[in-house]
């Protein structure tokens, strides 16, 4: 069986690499496929293409690719990078949306990241860990703090204090 | 596009910083020049930028200006983030297909 676990809006990943003060969207599934398989299905043009957008993937650290026309996104590409290629357990790439749909290309400004993290299961299946990170979450945060004034003072944030 | 520019102005820490005070009160330029220990033309420039991309607002009074941030300029912002909320878990139904081709 397959699981699909979003994690809350506003979840804050305390990844390595995310930094502490962005927002990631976290989304994670078990896949009765192995690693190797799922790995492939991450890597391969064709294969990412029939369930991701487009591309012309290379799985090699510092290779650029671009992402075409997604469906439901506004932008008209992704342009992106590997930052990280460890077959089959981790890949990880920059994701910048450019060629806006109806503006001007002004480039990489919504410059965010994707890690793909892949976990053998003991069923030998794959636990498929997607995190979207670079989000700037002070947008979800002053939203609530309108909506609740009272937990503007209740929770730590880190941002605040290195300013 | 508008998602881009507040995406861009929220990307720096000093700026976002100052956006969260701003959405807990009114200041004017030298109380944020205090706080955050910056040149006031630094922070001006900062304040311009906020306003410019609809995140802050200012308020005249007598000689001085007092701003505040607006937090409904953060809409389409959220908007383009809420569309990577649903898009990540349609993405990843579509790949469970996927991957029932590829293995037996």
């Amino acid at each position: 069986m397959t699981k699909l676990v979003s994690e809350p809006a506003g979840a804050l990943v305390a990844g390595e690499k995310a930094p502490m003060d962005r927002e990631a969207i976290v989304t994670e599934c078990e896949l009765a496929a192995a690693p190797e398989t799922v790995w492939r299905a991450l890597t391969e043009p064709d294969l990412l293409a029939a369930w991701l957008l487009p591309n012309d993937i290379r799985p090699e650290r510092g290779a650029s690719f671009t992402l075409k026309s997604p469906a439901g996104l506004p932008e008209e590409r992704i342009d992106c990078q590997v930052l990280d290629a460890e077959r089959p357990r981790l890949l990880r790439y920059t994701w910048r949306s450019a060629g806006r749909a109806g503006g001007p290309d002004t480039g990489s400004d919504l410059d965010t990241t994707v890690t793909f993290e892949l976990f053998p299961t003991s069923s030998g299946g794959t636990r498929l860990r997607v995190s979207h990170a670079g989000f700037p979450s002070s947008a979800r945060e002053t939203v609530a703090l309108r909506a609740s004034p009272a937990r503007a003072f209740g929770a730590p944030r880190p941002w605040l204090r290195a300013a | 596009m508008q998602e881009e520019q507040i995406f861009r102005a929220l990307a720096d820490p000093t700026r976002r910083a100052m956006f969260e005070a701003l959405a807990r009160g009114e200041r004017t330029v030298s109380e944020l020049t205090r706080r955050f220990s910056i040149s006031q033309p630094a922070v001006s420039q900062h304040i311009a930028t906020l306003r410019r991309v609809g995140l802050v607002r200012e308020r005249r009074q007598g000689r001085f200006s007092r701003y505040r941030a607006e937090p409904t300029g953060l809409s389409p912002l959220i908007g383009w983030i809420d569309r990577y909320r649903t898009f990540w878990p349609e993405r990843l139904e579509r790949l469970q297909g996927v991957l029932k081709d590829l293995e037996p």
